[in-house]
């Protein structure tokens, strides 16, 4: 609350409009605190500025919406997470549908053999340009987009949002046991996703 | 030990079955949220493990690539909309009708109101004493104003804006009840004191017209406000 907004109340002298300030956090401060660290993670997942942004957009209104009816202070940024989380599974899993057709003919046109390369190639943009940087980027969020999300994200909350797999089962809603299952096993199928999908065999699919 | 009882116990460094490695592998892959003593556990099985060795490199090369995954920050304009979203929703939660008290979003246009507010209760004062003036002088009501309100005025093409109950200096409560006009977007105030008084204020481009129960007539000019 601003200085302003403090002598407005007292110069008002209306019980009401003091007591209605039950909320010691503005939305926008918390905004300003965490829109870096939640577009990180949705642009980590997602890897497009677009869906970020508008994944951004949307995890605040929503969190405006119940803003008023939320009592627990306390678990904010969990709870901005899993707003986040949430609409980041949703549109992975929209993107698999959707990504059936377009692959499909893809894979027909490629010819037999090395389909589950192709599925998953038609996520890598063709203008990497060969910078080294820039391809290892996208074979990294290729590895990220091949893998079911629920591990995906709960491999990035670990791995690049650096944190710990208690404040992860929060964010999840799951106990703590099951989220170090779920990072555990996350960070094994990134390591097999990314030697399967390994650039030198990418372009061309391997033969059997 | 900062066990958490969530998780399988380490296992002993001697314990080296497949079972054992299977528990160390989750702690492995946990390695930067563990306690010190913890992670002391998990070090004394990597001394005669090769095997889960390996499975560390593997699970720190994983950790680096997906971290090597660069930070970013909403688009200025996705920036922009989002405060603007936020504060509009903030100025537009509560709808004047619906809800009698004023929350904290509503501040500045409480501030305005309030403004009116002491607009209609200079009104009461103007008018309680032109009508004694009128009473004494006997004059008829109206006569020599030159002014008369509306023959139309209703409140018919107007929305309640906001509605307020106030005491007077002796405690007798009175309403002001605000108006505001969709078709010209003036204000316009009433102000009631239960059969007492009744002041409606209406503005136009230049004058404000008030009105009382007596069908009194005051008019001032825009700058004497």
């Amino acid at each position: 609350m601003t200085m302003q907004e403090t002598t407005e109340t007292h110069r008002l002298e209306t019980p009401a409009s003091v007591s209605a300030d039950a909320h010691p956090l503005d939305l926008a401060t918390l905004y300003e605190r965490f829109k870096r660290p939640l577009h990180s993670y949705i642009y980590r997942l997602l890897g497009s500025q677009e869906d970020a942004d508008d994944l951004t957009q949307e995890v605040f209104l929503r969190a405006h919406v119940v803003w008023h009816d939320l009592h627990d202070h306390d678990h904010l940024s969990s709870w901005l997470y899993r707003l986040a989380t949430n609409g980041c599974i949703d549109l992975l899993r929209r993107r698999k549908r959707l990504a059936w057709w377009p692959l499909t003919r893809r894979h027909r046109s490629s010819g037999p053999g090395g389909a589950d390369s192709d599925e998953d190639a038609a996520y890598l943009p063709l203008e990497s340009g060969g910078i080294p940087e820039i391809f290892e980027r996208e074979h990294i969020r290729l590895t990220l987009a091949s893998m079911p999300p629920e591990y995906a994200s709960a491999l990035v909350l670990s791995a690049a949002q650096g944190l710990p797999y208690q404040a992860i089962a929060v964010i999840l809603d799951i106990s703590p046991g099951a989220a170090a299952t779920r990072i555990s096993r996350a960070k094994r199928l990134f390591a097999e996703q990314y030697q399967r999908l390994d650039p030198a065999g990418l372009g061309k699919p391997e033969e059997e | 030990m900062n066990h958490d009882p969530e998780l399988p116990p380490i296992p002993a460094a001697g314990d080296a079955g497949s079972q054992g490695c299977a528990v160390v592998g989750l702690y492995l892959a946990l390695l930067d949220d563990l306690s010190p003593e913890q992670v002391q556990a998990v070090f004394r099985h990597l001394a005669v493990c090769a095997h889960c060795t390996q499975e560390l490199q593997r699970l720190r090369r994983t950790t680096r690539l997906v971290a090597s995954l660069p930070a970013s920050e909403p688009s200025p304009q996705v920036d922009q909309a989002i405060l603007a979203a936020l504060a509009a929703h903030r100025e537009e939660q509560v709808p004047p009708r619906t809800r009698p008290f004023p929350s904290p979003g509503r501040r500045k246009r409480q501030a305005r109101l309030r403004f009116l507010g002491q607009l209609a209760a200079a009104a009461v004062l103007v008018l309680a004493v032109l009508t004694g003036i009128h009473l004494l002088s006997l004059a008829p009501p109206g006569a020599g104003s030159g002014f008369v309100l509306p023959a139309t005025l209703s409140w018919s093409g107007s929305v309640v804006y906001h509605s307020e109950t106030r005491l007077a200096a002796d405690g007798t409560p009175y309403q002001i009840e605000t108006y505001h006009d969709l078709g010209t977007g003036r204000m316009h105030v009433e102000t009631v004191m239960d059969d007492r008084v009744d002041v409606v204020a209406v503005g136009d481009e230049q004058v404000m017209l008030g009105k009382d129960m007596r069908h009194h007539v005051a008019q001032w000019g825009a700058a004497a406000w």
